[in-house]
């Protein structure tokens, strides 16, 4: 820098040269203090005199002890007042208005998520506190329950402790997005009971064949598949394969989408006669129709076989759920013949708990019932009393059932039939079956006393 | 501006400062001095914290006159200022750092003892910092220590520096500033002196002629310097004559170095379309005017630390009145 110095005719008298700026308005010039009539006239000099570039150019050299002294030690402490002569930076310089700007973005998201998610909240606890609250006392909340471990076989209901009531708020949360989820997807269907009621037709004859598919349900996207009559299937639902729905997940996978449409317009243009109808080329039926949800159909059918059986027991809750909350407009179809009946979800079913039923399952004269809270009523009266049932199973209930074996039990489930006290022996052997989110099975023949599969 | 008798009547009428309304009544009318509210001089004595320097208030206030006059508050020379641009100009002024330079010029030893214990080692490491050396930087720093001091004395009057402050920027930096501007001028002063010994004559230049395109790309050249602005031509001497960096440039006007660099590509610019500007109203056509601008720098007499550096032809303060 000192190279640069050119002789010159300046003095360095301590007295202020005419020819220069002072020191004063030098030093203001640095520190951006002088207003803009001063500083045009001190750029203008400057340009023409090296010497008092120099002179900024060295004063301005940074010092930080000096920045800090000044910054530590401000000049005044008088009232703030706006300084028209002083050039402050403008404010979208300030690099921290860079960083806050996406937090304060960010904060603005999580604050209204936060937000959404506790009205949701407040929302299903107001909706739990004008349910009957001694139902919700003895009906315990399955969630609450701890959850076995996947492949580990249940304990036996009577070491299971009692849980206490309680609401969980996130269940609630959970099973009013599998609602809104469901009236989103049919927007016909709703909890609250409809002007007429739908009526379950008794399925039609259907010719045998290796997968058939029977519309169980007048409505456009209600598909029911049922299993025909295979001795393999008595072994099957004996079997230690824990779900149902991962037995009929190959039959799923394969009834593609098309298929399906197909069936329904088929159900719609049989739906004339099938009042009449009977089952008899499923003489032999261990049936098990396991109503789902077109969505869940669907994504068994857009998925392989080998990988959907696999994939079976980790169906998601969210899924499981979703199916479940849809079974109301579906149905819970217990396909057999003799004394068992195919039971619809009536939507004039009124369980204690003011939920809508989410299953049901019939047997003559008992009725089981299931409502979206996975809670379970037991109804002697083909539904017109409801007596809530102790859970006895772990998890939470998403589904109830009727397992009906009429012409070829199978040595295995005539023996567990026998087993199970209380099961009528005039009839043919009669289960009704509870299925937890897990995929885990309890039979009951009673609706009332439940063992683990 | 209000005359002398204007302002003593104003202030007398407003009865809040009695001392520094015979102060200011104690001026003489040949240099009338703007009277700003008694009531803001009253604030800007509490607020400045004189009273720890034992300065009064009517002081304090006649210091702050000085200062607001000598700058014409800022505003234009000969411009009148309103009290609102009077009170502006006082609010911006670093008062604690005035009020102390001033008690230190006056001999205070209190104000004495803080300013050395504040300033004594800044001071010292800026000294060295600007003149590159720890021994220069100490010669330097006691130089200004005793000047500041007062111990130069002009017709038996002790006379510090300090006086001169008025407060605009910080005292740190007007130091800094001083300190800056002795070095320079010892700098300039010794290296004037240049001995003779290694110095030969200089064989004088043989006489060259030039083209009549060199000679026009001459006068186009003054011409479009001369036409840029005094920020432009301070930017171009900084960076062009004086090798400063653009990082320097940028901290003396308070911008960044991008900014620094884009006016410099801007003025080069300009200054090369007015060249081809001025070549094209001599008479030649584009083309012609773009391939005299491909001549050899070498080969123009243009001086041009003489056309951005000409020396001025009057005083600073009488060419910003003028």
């Amino acid at each position: 820098m000192t190279a640069t110095f050119q002789p010159g005719t300046h003095s360095g008298r301590a007295h202020p040269d005419p020819a220069h700026p002072d020191i004063e308005s030098l030093s203001a010039f640095a520190e951006q203090a002088l207003s803009e009539h001063e500083r045009s006239r001190l750029l203008a000099h400057l340009a023409v005199c090296p010497r008092c570039r120099q002179i900024v150019a060295l004063a301005h050299q940074p010092v930080e002890e000096e920045i800090q002294l000044v910054a530590a030690a401000p000049p005044i402490s008088s009232p703030p007042q706006p300084n028209p002569q002083h050039h402050s930076r403008p404010w979208w310089r300030n690099p921290w208005l860079v960083t806050a700007a996406p937090l304060a973005a960010l904060a603005a998201s999580a604050t209204f998520v936060l937000y959404v998610h506790q009205a949701r909240i407040e929302r299903d606890v107001q909706l739990a506190r004008n349910s009957a609250p001694a139902v919700t006392s003895q009906v315990e909340s399955p969630t609450a329950t701890p959850q076995p471990e996947t492949g580990r076989p249940a304990p036996p209901p009577s070491l299971l402790p009692p849980s206490p009531p309680r609401v969980a708020a996130d269940s609630k949360t959970f099973r009013t997005e599998s609602r809104r989820e469901f009236q989103s997807a049919n927007p016909s269907a709703s909890p609250e009971p409809a002007a007429a009621p739908t009526v379950m037709p008794p399925p039609a004859p259907v010719p045998p064949a290796a997968t058939q598919t029977v519309t169980v349900a007048s409505a456009p996207s209600t598909v029911e598949t049922v299993q025909p009559s295979q001795d393999s299937e008595l072994s099957r639902l004996d079997s230690s394969q824990p779900s149902p729905l991962s037995k009929s997940e190959p039959l799923r996978t394969a009834t593609s989408r098309q298929q399906m449409q197909s069936a329904q317009q088929q159900a719609v243009q049989n739906s004339a006669h099938q009042n009449s109808a009977h089952i008899d080329g499923l003489q032999s039926v261990a049936g098990i129709a396991t109503a789902q949800s077109e969505p869940l159909a669907a994504k068994a059918a857009s998925s392989n076989a080998s990988s959907a059986a696999g994939a079976a027991p980790t169906v998601s809750n969210s899924s499981f759920a979703a199916a479940t909350a849809a079974m109301p407009r579906f149905g819970t179809f217990a396909g057999a013949s003799g004394s068992a009946q195919s039971a619809v979800v009536d939507r004039h079913i009124h369980l204690p708990s003011n939920r809508p039923a989410a299953s049901v399952a019939s047997a003559e004269p008992l009725m089981l019932s299931l409502d979206s809270a996975g809670a379970l009523f037991l109804s002697r009266d083909s539904g017109s009393t409801w007596q809530p049932i102790t859970a006895q199973w772990t998890g939470r209930a998403v589904l109830v059932r009727v397992v009906l074996i009429s012409s070829f039990p199978a040595p295995a489930a005539a023996a567990e039939a026998k087993s199970v006290p209380g099961a009528a022996s005039a009839h043919p052997p009669t289960f009704f079956e509870v299925l937890n989110d897990q995929n885990q099975i309890w039979r009951s023949t009673d609706g009332v006393t439940w063992l683990a599969k | 501006m209000a005359s002398s008798e204007s302002a003593v009547t104003s202030v007398a009428a407003a009865g809040t400062s009695g001392v520094a309304a015979a102060q200011i009544c104690a001026v003489p009318a040949s240099a009338p001095l703007p009277v700003p509210d008694p009531a803001l001089l009253a604030d800007l004595w509490r607020a400045s914290g004189s009273a720890s320097w034992g300065l009064a208030e009517p002081e304090c206030d006649r210091i702050l006159i000085e200062a607001g006059t000598a700058a014409n508050y800022g505003l234009a020379p000969g411009a009148p200022a309103t009290a609102h641009q009077q009170s502006a100009f006082f609010r911006a002024l670093c008062l604690a750092d005035l009020v102390l330079a001033r008690a230190c010029a006056d001999g205070s030893q209190t104000a004495w003892r803080h300013f050395i214990e504040t300033y004594r080692q800044p001071l010292l490491r800026a000294a060295i910092a600007i003149t590159g050396s720890d021994s220069l930087g100490r010669d330097l720093a006691d130089q200004l220590y005793a000047d500041l001091y007062g111990l130069a004395t002009r017709e038996g009057v002790r006379r510090s520096p300090l006086a001169s402050y008025r407060g605009r920027g910080s005292l740190i930096a007007w130091l800094r500033t001083t300190l800056a501007q002795r070095h320079v001028d010892r700098y300039r002063r010794t290296h004037r002196e240049i001995p003779l010994d290694g110095v030969e004559p200089r064989a004088s230049d043989p006489p060259q002629t030039f083209p009549a395109k060199l000679s026009l790309l001459e006068q186009s050249v003054e011409s479009a310097l001369r036409l840029q602005g005094g920020e432009d031509r301070f930017l171009l001497a900084a960076y062009f004559l004086d090798g400063q960096t653009l990082l320097q440039i940028a901290r003396t006007l308070a911008v960044h170095e991008a900014t620094v660099s884009r006016r410099l590509q801007r003025a080069t610019v300009e200054i090369r379309a007015q060249i081809l500007k001025n070549l094209m109203q001599c008479g030649l056509s584009r083309r012609a005017a773009e391939e005299t601008l491909t001549a050899d720098p070498r080969d123009l007499d243009i001086n041009l630390k003489k056309l951005l550096q000409h020396s001025q032809s009057h005083s600073f303060h009488g060419q910003a009145d003028s």
